[in-house]
This record gives structure tokens, C-alpha cells and sequence, in this order.
């Protein structure tokens, strides 16, 4: 890409819509699994806050309550109401990740958001292969040694993670 | 093992120099993590496949080092331009490919700030915003703040504050018809027939010879005819007299003490984001200006500015096209500095001798009236009203129309103060060429 001309972009609040579409499928999702209303009411407030304050940590918490509510609600870990929300967390994630960016007023370049979706696509077709893996795979207990290797190989990403943010600081 | 880890944390910060994460990659690593982790404790596959693309698009985003963040350079462009012109503004940057996203403040056409932000590849090389200057005046016109982001702005740098471009917009000119002008009693050049003779083309009268009187002005049919009469065909040589053609000073004042508009509510407070009230007095005082020294210099006359409030940004009489151009600038100089001056400032010093002076002011104090009369004892002095008429009574109070009502009859006492002290008033500057040409005849 060469050269650009400014001024002919989208108004940046068609990323928040973005993510109110997301939100609003997490909450008919949610609705449709039959979580508790008070369960409910939590996640429309935090799908409310991700849209205004997309930079906060209030779509991680929709996500992570979101994703608990549904598996906790059901027997099937490859129903439609999960399967459906793989692609929506993602969608949520990407567009408050992008309208987190801009102040009021802003405007975007469809253009710029050819290549992030582009990557977003691969990534899905990643994760529905691994839940196609999971659903082909047989379900037999794994062995405890196994287990204990992969939950300290996940804590020690994490405290990787959670230390190089201390160090940005 | 530790100097192994000091030189790899200093590289990985060196690469990163600039960035700060953000909320998405906090999002995408402890969600993605959490939600497999937390699957793969309670044994389910549901959690794991929700949190799976969280982690692998963050792990995808950071498998790319950003590099150094993008400095945009702005191309250079005139510092000064004329109203109503239009530019294309080049902005150029070289980023890294980690850098996904440029978010970047530049102007679009019809806003009159500084432009929204900008949500760009990172890819873009060159970047071109369109630039118009409808409003004369100083100002800045682009400040391009901007801000990069790595792949799904899960690194940002910035935002970083431009760095501001200043540009002088000058004010339109519209020629006016000139009038003509009292001749100064000095000046070899010029437009305008004076009273004594000289080298012009107009003639004056037809006389004897006398001593000193050039051969080739002997009118030689006079002559013959004369003689014819007298009988001496040679007896007495008569020349024809021209007069002479001397130029004239026309000494501009502007009032830049106030700035108002036809509504009253807005008189003690400023117009938001422009130095200049569009449509008020000071904006159409400084445009009114501009056409008068444009119809006048293309005369050949010369013209002055003189500013009230600021004697030190007055500008003596000069001819010619880079006068006018220098007079633009002035009245932009003077229209930056306006509504600072306590009183008016006109000295005698300041006017040329023979000079017509014209006011260009809404005349709302005693003291301008006072400098115009003082003035009018030694020029022609016209006075352009420049008060946006008619007033509008605030409404927002209930004194409004009464102030309206007072304001108005205060500036008709100051028009009659004007007129009786022999200055002549007028409402726009096109009836300057006018009160000029009744005033020579």
C-alpha cells in the first residue's frame, strides 16, 4: 500500500456497533442457554460497558462470564451455544481492541481492517478445527502426570505474561 | 544464566522501545489463558475451544516484532496562502510490518479544527488530506497527533503530539472603485491632476511665451492665429500649459479595539475557536480595508494602515502590488492582536500631510469619535461604519431590548458627533468613492 487518501473513512463508531453485535449475540446466547437472570442482568451491564468503554477491563469479564455461564449450563461441550460463541468472544475481543484505540470522532479505513480479519478468519477456522478434533476425539481419562505437566506449563505462561506487563510498566 | 537473561530482557526491550500494551493483549493472554486453563481443570472442552482463539490471535499479533514506532513527516507547504485556496496536504512514514494500524489527526474539508483522528494501515506510505482556507487569519491547520498499533492493537505507541504548522491565511481582496483623491501638494507621478501646472496630458491654458517655457510646447496655430490678428505673424509665441499629474495618500484606520456582531448577547464573550468573529465588525473593517488599498494602489495612489490599537503595527504609505501584499499581512498582524488596546492611538505624526483618512470602525466608544474629529481638523477624514446593523437584543434577558435601544441611540449621537466635526459617514466602503468625488466637486 502506497498512498491514502484521508477523509473517505467510516464514522469509528461502526466499531463500536461492531461490538454491540457481538454483545448482543453473547446476551441471546446467554438467554437462549437459560442462565440465571440475575446471571443475565451481569452480563447485559458488562456488554453495556464494553461498548461505551471498550479500553476497560469489562469485555474480559463479559467474556469470562460468558463463556462459564454456557458451560456450566449444559452437558454437551460441543453444542450449537458454544460453538456460536467462539466466533463472538473473538469478534468482541477484536472490536474493543480496535474502538479502544480511537476518541470520539475518529474515523477508519476499511482498508486497515482487511488484514486483521484476514488473520481473524485463519484463527477461527483454527479453533472450529480443534473443537472438531475435540468432537471426533475419544473421551477417555487422562493420566494424572499428563495433567499436572500441562496445568504448570499453563501457570507458568501465565506468570510469564503477568510478568512482562509489571515490566512494561 | 542471569547476564544470559539481562541481555535478552534489554534486546526484547530495545525492540520495544515505545510500546505499551494494551488492555487487548491483557484481554486476549489472561482470557485465552484462563479459559484453557480453567477447561482443561474442570475437564471441559467447551472452555477450552472459547478461550482458544483469544491465545492463538494473541500469540499470532505478537509472533511479529514491531520495530520503532512511525514518525509521520509533513511535506512542506506555503506559509502563506491566499482565502479560498485549497492544498493537498503529503504526509509520509516508514513503518516497521509489525506496525498494523496508524491512527493520525489530520483535517478533512468542512471541518474547521484541527480533523478527526484517523484510523490508517500501517502500511500506508503516503498519506494526503485535503486542505481549504475559507477563513483568512492566523492559525494552525494541521497537527498531525498520531499513534501506532501492532496487530489487533495489542501494542501501542503513543499518542505523540504533533508538531503544529502555523500558516497566514491573507484577507480577500475585492477591488473597489476608486475615487479620486485631493493631489498631495508634492509628487512628480501619479493619477490625479494637480492645481499647478506640470507634465501631465490635461490642459490647463493656452499664454504667452515666457522666459524658460520649452520650444516644443509653442502652440504654433495660436500662434499664427494671433499673430494674423496683430499682424506680426511671429510677434508674440504662444504654448500651451498642461497641468501636472501627482499621486495621492490614502491612510486606512482601523479600528481593532473591538470585534462585535449584530447580537448583543455575544458582545462580552469570544467566538469560540477563531480569532475573528466571522461576520463582525473587526472581519469586515479588515476585508473592507483590503478592497479599498486594492482599488487604490491599482490607481497608482498610496496607501497606509494605520491601527488604533496598536500604533506600532501601522504601516507608512507605499505604491504597488507588494504594498498591498505587505498591507494584507499587516491587517492579519493587527487582527491577531485585537481587542488588547485600552484606547485608541492615532498620533499626528502618523498621517501623512494632504493624506485622506478613512476610519473603518463601528465607533462604540467616545474616543474613537474623538480621534476621527481631532483628525478631521487637518485631513478629509471619512468614517465607514463598520457596526453590523441592525442590532439584535439579547434574549436571554429581559433588559435586552433596552440595552439594544440604548446601545443604538448611543451610536447615532456619536454618527452626529462625527458629521457636525466635518467628518464625512458612510455605510460601506463602496460610498467612499463616491463622498471623494462630491468632495472635489
Amino acid at each position: 500500500m502506497s498512498a491514502v487518501d484521508v477523509g473517505r473513512g467510516w464514522s469509528a463508531w461502526w466499531l463500536r456497533g461492531a461490538a454491540g453485535v457481538a454483545c448482543a449475540g453473547i446476551l441471546l446466547d446467554l438467554g437462549l442457554s437459560g442462565v440465571s437472570t440475575v446471571m443475565f442482568a451481569i452480563a447485559a451491564l458488562l456488554a453495556t460497558a464494553s461498548v461505551l468503554l471498550p479500553a476497560s477491563p469489562a469485555p474480559l469479564v463479559l467474556i469470562c462470564c460468558a463463556a462459564l455461564s454456557v458451560a456450566l449450563s449444559g452437558d454437551d461441550p460441543l453444542r450449537p451455544a458454544v460453538l456460536v460463541l467462539i466466533p463472538l468472544v473473538h469478534a468482541l475481543h477484536l472490536s474493543c481492541a480496535l474502538a479502544g484505540l480511537l476518541p470520539k470522532g475518529a474515523r477508519f479505513d476499511p482498508a486497515a481492517l482487511r488484514q486483521p480479519l484476514r488473520r481473524a478468519l485463519g484463527v477461527q477456522a483454527v479453533a472450529l478445527g480443534l473443537a472438531l478434533i475435540a468432537a471426533v476425539s475419544p473421551t477417555t481419562r487422562t493420566p494424572e502426570p499428563v495433567e499436572l505437566i500441562a496445568l504448570l506449563s499453563i501457570a507458568g505462561l501465565a506468570l510469564l505474561v503477568i510478568t512482562a506487563r509489571r515490566g512494561r510498566r | 544464566m542471569s547476564r544470559v537473561l539481562a541481555f535478552l530482557t534489554a534486546r526484547q526491550s530495545a525492540g520495544r522501545a515505545g510500546w505499551r500494551v494494551t488492555d487487548a493483549l491483557f484481554r486476549g493472554a489472561v482470557g485465552g489463558l484462563g479459559l484453557v486453563g480453567v477447561g482443561v481443570v474442570l475437564h471441559r472442552v467447551d472452555l477450552v475451544v472459547i478461550g482458544a482463539p483469544l491465545l492463538l490471535a494473541t500469540i499470532a499479533a505478537l509472533a511479529v516484532p514491531v520495530g520503532r514506532p512511525p514518525v509521520p513527516r509533513l511535506e512542506p507547504l506555503p506559509r502563506t496562502v491566499e482565502a479560498g485556496d485549497g492544498a493537498k496536504a503529503a504526509i509520509t512514514t516508514a513503518a516497521d510490518p509489525g506496525v498494523e494500524f496508524l491512527a493520525i489527526r489530520l483535517p478533512t474539508p468542512g471541518t474547521a479544527s484541527l480533523g478527526p483522528v484517523h484510523l490508517l494501515s500501517g502500511r500506508a506510505t503516503t498519506l494526503r488530506a485535503t486542505l481549504r482556507w475559507n477563513a483568512w487569519g492566523e492559525g494552525v491547520d494541521l497537527r498531525p497527533d498520531h499513534l501506532a498499533a501492532s496487530r489487533d492493537a495489542l501494542l501501542i505507541s503513543g499518542p505523540v503530539v504533533g508538531v503544529e504548522t502555523r500558516r497566514t491565511v491573507l484577507p480577500p481582496v475585492v477591488p473597489l472603485i476608486a475615487g479620486p483623491l485631493p493631489p498631495r501638494a508634492s509628487g512628480l507621478v501619479g493619477a490625479h491632476r494637480s492645481r499647478r501646472p506640470g507634465d501631465g496630458v490635461e490642459l490647463r491654458t493656452v499664454r504667452p511665451f515666457q522666459p524658460g517655457d520649452r520650444l516644443r510646447r509653442v502652440d504654433w496655430r495660436v500662434t499664427l492665429r494671433a499673430g494674423a490678428a496683430t499682424g506680426d505673424p511671429l510677434a508674440v509665441p504662444h504654448v500651451r500649459e498642461q497641468h501636472a499629474e501627482v499621486d495621492a495618500d490614502l491612510v486606512l484606520v482601523l479600528d481593532s479595539l473591538a470585534d462585535v456582531s449584530a447580537e448583543l448577547a455575544d458582545w462580552s464573550t469570544a467566538a469560540p475557536g477563531v480569532t475573528v468573529r466571522p461576520g463582525g465588525s473587526l472581519d469586515n473593517s479588515v476585508r473592507a480595508a483590503a478592497a479599498l488599498a486594492a482599488g487604490y494602489l491599482r490607481q497608482g495612489d498610496r496607501v497606509g494602515l494605520i491601527d488604533l490599537g496598536h500604533p506600532q503595527l501601522s504601516l507608512p504609505p507605499g505604491v504597488g502590488l507588494r504594498q498591498l501584499t505587505r498591507l494584507r499581512h499587516q491587517l492579519v498582524a493587527c487582527s491577531r492582536a485585537a481587542g488588547w488596546a485600552s484606547r485608541p492611538v492615532l498620533l499626528p505624526r502618523q498621517v501623512p500631510p494632504g493624506a485622506v483618512v478613512v476610519f473603518l470602525s463601528p465607533f462604540l466608544d467616545d474616543a474613537t469619535v474623538t480621534a476621527a474629529t481631532t483628525t478631521a481638523r487637518r485631513h478629509l477624514v471619512i468614517a465607514v461604519d463598520m457596526l453590523p446593523s441592525p442590532l439584535v437584543a439579547d434574549p436571554g434577558t429581559p433588559w435586552g431590548e433596552v440595552v439594544r435601544l440604548v446601545m443604538t441611540a448611543e451610536h447615532q449621537a456619536r454618527r452626529e458627533a462625527l458629521r457636525a466635526n466635518g467628518v464625512a459617514v458612510v455605510d460601506s466602503p463602496e460610498a467612499v468613492a463616491a463622498t471623494l468625488r462630491r468632495v472635489r466637486s
